[in-house]
């Protein structure tokens, strides 16, 4: 996984979008795919599939969100269709990001104006260290998401307007996962009886 | 650097307590050659510590002949699943709370989140299946129940808790976290307390261990210390050496066990625990401890988890961003209590660089 990826920021557009998604530029690499569960896999490809249908194939510059693995922005990045139709305008690239530390969190504790977080370096994929940040850190949208067993990400990196102007950038978004279905309760029992039999014999 | 030391001889009694500074690891020979080792902990390239020490003395993993889980937090597992893949010929031991229902919904319920971070109960989980695919012997440990016997070598271990009044308090803990229809998943956090990890009673030769894990005191009798000293199933013991519960926090200290299951003066060896801005042992735990015994030791006194060194960008962006950041990829530091399996409370310390004797302040 390259460190100098590059995402780029744009302004929302009428074809759809809000201020928080993160277009990729044409051909750049994108954030850091988190792993992603195989039964989820299953539902993302095929939401992506219906996307994709819906688009129509095409090429040009595409649009990702952050990961989402809501049951209802069920995305994964792999399947995401990689192009729009032709006849919806690319959106403007306005600024892009170029990473240089990326980190997955889990959240430890939450404090009244405060959280702490285990912390692997995605980098390295061996440094494992704790943090403690301000809630402050964390956009409104994600606030109610800052729970103990929460996971998150955070990137380190440049911003660069497409003034030119550059600033460094901290960027932490979370991981909006699935409800849990009763399907999924009765798929975690069953995998329970079984690992008890093991354990019994 | 620690000292690398020889291994001991077949009669002698060897406990290293290993602490990085968050994780605790205790490695115990049980004469003859053969060895336990209680909980884990890692260095920072992964490979678990217990195993480390073994192989710097020359003894290989299949010397290994009991494997104990005092608990699932991730301060004591982290590497356990290798342990038991690596140890062919150890009795795996687990809490009998961790066979219940209960617990094995948290594991398969975190099992699909997949993320790169370790924590307590997935690495649990996979000591459970690695325990289950490999068809190997396993006890669940109990109060007073013993998991280990070698006649040859005078040997024997037991399980002095979890009571069944404190199973049931940890089935309570787990199911706060259990997964519910409509709420979100999540990786399953660490729960405050652990009312169900195994206190261990081992006996070689002459020599009494007592091994505190992480227990706590509890109001209700039953539980805690006060169901261990109180207990008549147990066996009889004057401990000569104390791995002191809790890391030495205020609330695992319980006057009756010092006073009841350990040797006045005994050697005592305790690992410290840094999260957040929690520090243990505290001062006043230091304290407490040195007026107890002048033999006690603190594997790692410096913080030792500086934050990996990073670009100059990064480490700007870091400092701004977080009100604190230290590392637990630290190297483990390490304290040797030996002493003849016939010569009890006549031990020899072998202390790392970075261990510290805990005595009494002004």
């Amino acid at each position: 996984m390259s460190l100098a990826e590059e995402l780029s920021f744009e302004e929302p557009s009428s074809e759809g979008g809000t201020t928080d998604e993160i277009g990729i530029a044409s051909g750049a690499t994108t954030r850091p795919a988190p792993r992603w569960p195989s039964r989820h896999d299953r539902a993302a490809d095929r939401d992506a599939f219906e996307l994709r249908n819906q688009l129509g194939g095409s090429s040009g510059t595409t649009t990702a969100k952050p990961p989402l693995e809501s049951a209802t922005a069920s995305a994964n990045p792999v399947a995401l269709p990689l192009s729009l139709p032709r006849d919806i305008p690319p959106p403007r690239r306005t600024a892009t990001f170029k990473a240089l530390q990326q980190f997955e969190g889990r959240v430890l504790d939450v404090g009244p104006d405060w959280f702490s977080a285990a912390l692997f370096d995605m980098t390295d994929e061996i440094t494992e260290e704790e943090a403690e940040f301000d809630l402050d850190e964390v956009s409104s949208d994600d606030r109610s998401l800052v729970v103990p067993g929460a996971i998150f990400y955070w990137s380190i990196g440049y911003r660069t307007e497409r003034s030119g102007e550059r600033s460094r950038t901290s960027l932490i978004w979370f991981r909006r996962l699935p409800v849990w279905g009763e399907r999924d309760l009765e798929d975690v029992q069953a995998r329970v009886a079984a690992l008890r039999t093991a354990l019994d014999r | 650097m620690t000292e690398e030391l020889a291994a001991p001889s077949p009669a002698e009694v060897d406990v290293t307590i290993i602490g990085p500074g968050r994780g605790e690891c205790v490695v115990v020979h049980l004469g003859g050659g053969k060895w336990a080792i209680v909980d884990s902990c890692v260095h920072p390239d992964g490979t678990a510590a217990g195993l480390r020490y073994l192989a710097g003395m020359g003894v290989g993993s299949e010397a290994v002949a009991l494997l104990v889980a005092t608990h699932w937090h991730d301060d004591h597992i982290r590497g356990f699943s290798q342990l038991v893949e690596e140890c062919p010929a150890a009795v795996v031991a687990l809490s009998t709370a961790l066979k219940r229902d209960e617990f094995l919904t948290l594991v398969e319920s975190d099992s699909d989140l997949l993320v790169r971070s370790m924590s307590g109960v997935r690495e649990m989980g996979r000591s459970i299946k690695a325990l289950v695919g490999s068809a190997r012997q396993h006890e669940f440990a109990i109060a007073d129940r013993r998991l280990y016997r070698d006649e040859a070598n005078r040997a024997e271990a037991w399980a002095l808790s979890p009571s069944s009044a404190s199973v049931q308090q940890a089935m309570e803990g787990f199911g706060e976290l259990l997964p519910k229809r409509g709420a979100s998943r999540r990786a399953i956090p660490r729960p405050a307390r652990n009312p169900a990890c195994v206190v261990l009673f081992i006996k070689v030769g002459d020599v009494e261990l007592l091994l505190g894990a992480d227990l706590e005191c509890s109001s209700d009798p039953s539980q805690g210390w006060s169901a261990i000293v109180s207990s008549a199933a147990r066996p009889r013991m004057r401990a000569h050496f104390l791995k002191v519960p809790h890391h030495g926090s205020a609330d695992s200290h319980d006057d009756a066990m010092w006073s009841h299951l350990v040797e006045h003066h005994a050697h005592a060896g305790l690992t410290p625990f840094r999260s957040g801005s929690v520090r243990l042992p505290r001062p006043t735990d230091v304290q407490r401890i040195a007026t107890l015994t002048p033999n006690a030791w603190l594997t790692r006194h410096d913080d030792g988890g500086k934050s990996k060194r990073r670009s100059r960008a990064v480490e700007k962006t870091i400092n701004e961003a977080t009100r604190r950041m230290r590392s637990v990829s630290v190297e483990p530091a390490r304290v040797t209590f030996r002493c003849g399996a016939d010569h009890a409370g006549e031990w020899t310390v072998t202390p790392s660089p970075q261990s510290q004797n805990l005595v009494v302040t002004p």
